[in-house]
C-alpha cells in the first residue's frame, strides 16, 4: 500500500494513512494505560481480597496489550 | 483493601458480602460483546447489498487497514468490559454482625459508601418484579432503619432478596438482643 497524502475539501495533509495509524495507536496506547492504571487502582483499593484485583488487573493488562501490539505489527507491516 | 478502610471493629466478624446479581454483568458484557462483534456482521451484509445494488464493494485490498480499525474497536470495547467489571466488583453490601456497610460505585470517580448498625434496623423490604427476577431470584431490598433515610439503603438486583432479608434480621436479633442485655447490666449498675 502506498503511503499517499490524505487530501480533503482543498487541504492537503502531510501526514500518510500510516501515520495517521500510528497517531491513533499511540493515542489508543495512552488511553488504555491510564484506563488500566485507574482501574487497578479501584481493584486493589476497595477489593474485598486481594487474589481477585491481582488475577483481574493481570487478564485486563495482558488481553490489552495483546490487542495493541497486533495493532501495532499490522501497522508497520502496512 | 475494603476492610482497612471501613475498620471493622474489634470483634465484629463478616457474615457476608453480597454483590449484584450475575445477571447484570451478564447482559452488560452480552451488549459489549454484539457492539465487538457488529462491524464483522456488517462485512458479512455489506457484500450482500453491494451486490443486490450493483456496486462493488471490495475490501480485500485493504484488509490489513480494516483488521487495523477493527482492533481499534475491539480495544474500545475491551475497555468498556474493564468499567463494566470493576463497576460490578466494587458495587456490594458488607454484612458484618454488627452493621451493614452499602457501596454503589458509579463510574470510576462517584462512589457512595453508607452504613448502619443492625441495632437500628427496624424493618426490611424486598421487591422482586418481573419474569427475569422471578425466574433467577433476585431483586430490590430496602433496609429501614429508626429515624434514618431509607434511600441510602435500597440496592436493586440483589440475589437471593428473601434469603438476605432472614440473614440480616436473624443478625439483627441477636445484635438488639445482646445490645438489651448491655443496657439492662448498665442499668443495674453491673
Amino acid at each position: 500500500m502506498t503511503n499517499n497524502p490524505i487530501t480533503e475539501a482543498g487541504f492537503t495533509s502531510t501526514l500518510s494513512q500510516v501515520d495517521v495509524l500510528w497517531l491513533g495507536f499511540y493515542i489508543a496506547a495512552i488511553v488504555f494505560i491510564v484506563h488500566a492504571l485507574i482501574v487497578g487502582y479501584h481493584w486493589f483499593t476497595y477489593g474485598t481480597d486481594t487474589k481477585t484485583p491481582v488475577l483481574a488487573v493481570t487478564i485486563y493488562a495482558a488481553v490489552g496489550a495483546v490487542i495493541l501490539l497486533s495493532i501495532a505489527g499490522l501497522i508497520s507491516f502496512i | 483493601m475494603l476492610f482497612e478502610r471501613i475498620k471493622l471493629e474489634g470483634e465484629e466478624t463478616m457474615l457476608r458480602i453480597v454483590r449484584k446479581h450475575w445477571w447484570v454483568i451478564f447482559v452488560r458484557l452480552f451488549l459489549i460483546t454484539v457492539t465487538a462483534l457488529f462491524p464483522l456482521i456488517l462485512l458479512v451484509v455489506l457484500p450482500v447489498f453491494s451486490s443486490s445494488l450493483n456496486t462493488s464493494v471490495s475490501l480485500s485490498e485493504h484488509w490489513q487497514s480494516v483488521t487495523v480499525l477493527y482492533l481499534f474497536w475491539l480495544l474500545g470495547c475491551w475497555i468498556s468490559v474493564g468499567a463494566a467489571l470493576t463497576d460490578y466488583y466494587l458495587d456490594l453490601w458488607a454484612i458484618s454482625d454488627r452493621r451493614i456497610v452499602a457501596i454503589e460505585q458509579n463510574g470510576f470517580f462517584r462512589r457512595r459508601l453508607s452504613s448502619f448498625r443492625l441495632e437500628r434496623l427496624q424493618d426490611m423490604n424486598i421487591n422482586v418484579t418481573g419474569v427475569i427476577p422471578t425466574l433467577l431470584n433476585f431483586g430490590t431490598i430496602e433496609a429501614q432503619t429508626a429515624g434514618g433515610s431509607n434511600e441510602e439503603f435500597k440496592t436493586d438486583t440483589m440475589p437471593d432478596p428473601r434469603g438476605l432479608k432472614a440473614l440480616i434480621i436473624n443478625a439483627a436479633d441477636i445484635r438488639q438482643r445482646e445490645a438489651g442485655i448491655t443496657n439492662q447490666l448498665n442499668q443495674e449498675g453491673l
